[in-house]
């Protein structure tokens, strides 16, 4: 199986397991907008992924952004490795969103990420930084904080 | 798992159909397609999927690991951090592939030999359009570019890949896959500033409706100088002017629609030796060879279930090329359909059928002509390959053939069969055996193109094309074995034995006396014919090894022995020595890819390629630095050297031209 087309199918999943302030959304139809930030490593593959898909009522849809400043605009942001060296600036700008952020760059979630892939014994497994996902107003269910593991804040440098 | 497969990911055949929707087939079709797409992740649970191996830990796509053939795949990264500005030249570093750049406009590319200008036995692909000129037999590098940004990745396979791209795959297939509209939103623009490339520049604008449609426009313009010519004579500049847009729709979730066009128009200098019938028989022209074209492609692809899926293409191109000896415009319209449909849990089958009607019409001069001078082509063509999972996750048999029928030929198959062997989820061994043709193109069939040898009598030469000119044959025995060595290093090694036969030979004819056109002139006819056999053998090795997260080095060593012999009856003295003598022996590579803090990256490329005895090009060693850095987000400047090692070097042809040493730099901004 296909490394990426894994992590898109986690990324549907996030989407099912968190709850977003209502003021997330404008419209009781708004659609819920996965972002992709800086080099996509997905290629078609996440657009295939949630084609068609909703949950609830909203649709999900792709949206890749070439610009931070129009990161808030997403409810789940993947932020590509190659954005590493800027982690700080655009977490930063996200301060305050109700954005789900999803990175898989060495210590994504112990410096201020939400949720970070790691592949362990060939398998995609993620790590939580519970105090980050607080921030941001989101509602994780109990269920995905079983299934991932707990990142403290106290081990968050650099953030 | 036994993703792989050969005929389902590159299920394109003449035309690929992959492009985009590769991607998504990529797993119904291909590769972990028993796994991949026909298994949609999304409703099996997030707890499988925590469970579910990932074959590729690294970023390197799965058709290299899983595939039995000697694929290797350039990424969307290798392109940003090279430095190179054509098509020809993102080839470089691939093993097995020669490219030699001939002047500015012109390059000889080769894989496992057969080099030369029109790279006559290589098969190469844009988006599933042809770009392999019927006329010349190659491929006319300087009319093939798009934005480097938008391309995805570039397949590029060794040895036949006949059984799905048909005719003229006999040596290699070059797939150029662009990025769907969906995966080019937002503005981007870059300029290249140079010394040689004086002049690139490109946007882009990419957008999305509320609805599932996405869309892309794009332009490019360049302006290149001539490379260096001992006599001071640049006649070699090149510029191009290139805009197209892409457009992919997704008006049902078991539909994929595409939509691309482009257009491009430009001027390429040249300096051609004219033969004519009268004193002094013989002029030099310096005219720029005028170049348009235009297409359109598009394709839809529909799922029929989980396990069943339909793609159809239709494509028409246009091109118009003007030389001072001749010119040319041709239409070409093409439609191919395939079917991938799993039966059992063990077989994935793979069918197809296509046509492509091709009408070239010519204007040349008198010592060059195309008889007839117009002339229209068709090409029937299906093909079925069956993926067989014999041992689930160890063994896999691949077994297929195309069946073509061209004007020139009539019927011909071009089987293959394929075994790959997964011992451990580290190692794949893989081994080939397929046949392939080289089918006549009108250089062969229909041309005649005289030559002056010795003014004072007058005496010519004549190349006569014959009808009856039989295709070349290729029978190709390939393996190979691939491992991830280590967790950070990866190896790839093939080997094969090609054995060709019906290679084009140059017979000699008796000599007679023309009276027409005035004054009386001896001709000695030569007739091109099938007299030659040639056997090549060779190895490969490519490895990438990452021992920083921040340091990537990729490398290949190429081995290649070529041998060609005329027949008992052939009175071809020189064809031979030309074939071995044009391709180097020994290649070799390596590529440092270093991430340095506050996002600046130094990539360097050193590259060897062995001596071309028949080219006069000595064996050279070349290097490439570019040094980067990312301003802001949306904000990169890079700092290029080309060719750093020599002021100027000939790469082929060697007397003619030499490619000079360049710097260029280059601004990327994207909103």
């Amino acid at each position: 199986m296909s490394e990426y087309r894994v992590k898109a199918a986690y990324l549907y999943y996030f989407t099912t397991f968190v709850n977003w302030p209502p003021e997330a959304f404008h419209n009781a139809g708004d659609e819920v907008v996965i972002g992709v930030l800086g080099e996509d490593p997905f290629g078609a593959i996440l657009d295939e992924t949630l084609r068609g898909k909703t949950v609830g009522n909203r649709k999900l849809v792709v949206r890749r952004f070439g610009n931070v400043k129009d990161v808030r605009e997403s409810n789940v942001l993947f932020i590509s490795s190659s954005e590493r060296d800027r982690l700080a600036s655009i977490l930063k700008v996200l301060e305050g969103a109700a954005v789900l952020t999803v990175g898989e760059s060495e210590g994504f979630a112990s410096r201020g990420g939400q949720i970070a892939f790691r592949t362990e014994d060939k398998k995609v497994r993620f790590d939580i930084n519970v105090d980050a996902v607080e921030r941001a107003q989101l509602k994780v269910s109990a269920q995905l904080m079983k299934l991932g593991r707990i990142v403290r804040e106290s081990e968050r440098h650099g953030g | 798992m036994p993703d792989f497969r050969f005929g389902s990911r590159h299920r394109c055949h003449p035309n690929r159909i992959l492009t985009l929707l590769l991607l998504a087939l990529a797993g119904t079709t291909g590769a972990a397609r028993s796994q991949d797409s026909s298994v949609d992740l999304t409703s099996i649970g997030i707890e499988a999927v925590m469970n579910m191996e990932v074959t590729s830990v690294s970023k390197k796509p799965e058709t290299l690991r899983d595939s039995p053939a000697a694929v290797y795949v350039i990424t969307s990264e290798d392109i940003r951090r090279s430095g190179a500005t054509s098509l020809p030249d993102l080839l470089r570093l691939v093993p097995g592939v020669q490219v030699a750049r001939v002047n500015s406009s012109t390059w000889a590319v080769g894989v496992r030999g057969f080099t030369s200008s029109l790279s006559r036995s290589l098969l190469v692909l844009i988006d599933g359009r042809s770009v392999y000129s019927p006329l010349f037999a190659g491929v006319y590098w300087d009319a093939q570019d798009t934005l480097f940004n938008d391309i995805e990745r570039i397949e590029v396979i060794r040895g036949p890949g006949a059984t799905l791209w048909g005719a003229n795959a006999v040596n290699g297939v070059i797939n150029i896959i662009t990025k769907s509209a969906q995966a080019t939103q937002g503005a981007y623009a870059s300029l290249r500033l140079g010394n040689e490339d004086r002049l690139v520049a490109t946007g882009r604008f990419g957008s999305k409706t509320s609805g599932n449609v996405a869309f892309r426009t794009f332009a490019k313009f360049s302006d290149r100088d001539a490379q260096f010519h001992a006599d001071g004579d640049d006649y070699d500049g090149w510029h191009m002017a290139l805009a197209g847009f892409r457009l992919d729709a997704d008006p049902q979730n078991q539909d994929h629609l595409s939509f691309q066009g482009s257009a491009y128009s430009g001027s390429a200098g040249a300096r051609s030796t004219i033969t004519t019938y009268t004193s002094p028989y013989l002029r030099i022209d310096e005219e720029d060879t005028d170049l348009w074209g235009a297409d359109l492609l598009g394709q839809w692809k529909h799922r029929l279930g989980g396990n069943s899926e339909t793609t159809l293409q239709l494509y028409y191109d246009r091109t118009h090329r003007s030389q001072s000896a001749f010119q040319e415009d041709r239409d070409t319209f093409d439609v191919d359909f395939r079917h991938l449909i799993q039966v059992g849990s063990r077989h994935d089958l793979l069918w197809g059928a296509g046509y492509r009607i091709t009408s070239g019409d010519t204007e040349s001069v008198p010592t060059i002509q195309f008889s007839p001078p117009d002339r229209t082509d068709d090409v029937w063509s299906a093909f079925v390959q069956d993926e067989i999972r014999l041992v689930p996750s160890r063994w896999t048999l691949t077994i297929g053939s195309k069946f073509e029928h061209n004007d020139y030929n009539g019927f011909d198959c071009q089987p293959n069969i394929r075994l790959l062997f997964s011992p451990g989820p580290r190692h794949v061994l893989w081994s080939a055996i397929s046949r392939a043709l080289r089918i006549p193109s009108r250089v062969e069939s229909d041309l005649s193109i005289t030559a002056l040898l010795e003014p004072t009598t007058p005496t010519f030469i004549r190349v006569v094309g014959t009808k009856d000119f039989e295709p070349e044959r290729l029978v190709a025995y390939e393996a190979g074995y691939r491992v991830e060595a280590a967790k950070r290093l990866f190896l790839d090694f093939a080997v094969f034995y090609n054995d060709y036969d019906q290679l084009l030979s140059l017979e000699p004819g008796t000599p007679f006396t023309e009276t027409s056109p005035p004054p009386n002139h001896t001709v000695i006819p030569i007739f091109f014919r099938n007299k030659m056999t040639a056997k090549a053998g060779g190895a490969e090795l490519a490895y990438e090894w990452q021992p920083l997260d921040v340091w990537r080095l990729s490398g290949s060593y190429s081995y290649l022995r070529l041998n060609a012999v005329s027949a008992a009856d052939s009175g071809d003295t020189t064809t031979a020595g030309s074939i071995e003598g044009s391709s180097p022996r020994h290649m070799a590579g390596l590529r440092s890819a270093l991430d340095l803090p506050r996002s600046f990256s130094l990539d360097m490329t050193l590259r060897y390629v062995g001596s071309l005895p028949r080219q006069r090009v000595e064996g050279y060693t070349e290097m490439d630095v570019m040094f980067s850095r990312r301003l802001t987000h949306g904000i990169e400047v890079s700092l290029a050297g080309q060719n750093l090692l020599s002021r100027h070097h000939a790469e082929f042809a060697g007397g003619a031209t030499e490619i000079e040493r360049s710097f260029l730099g280059r601004f990327v901004r994207r909103w």
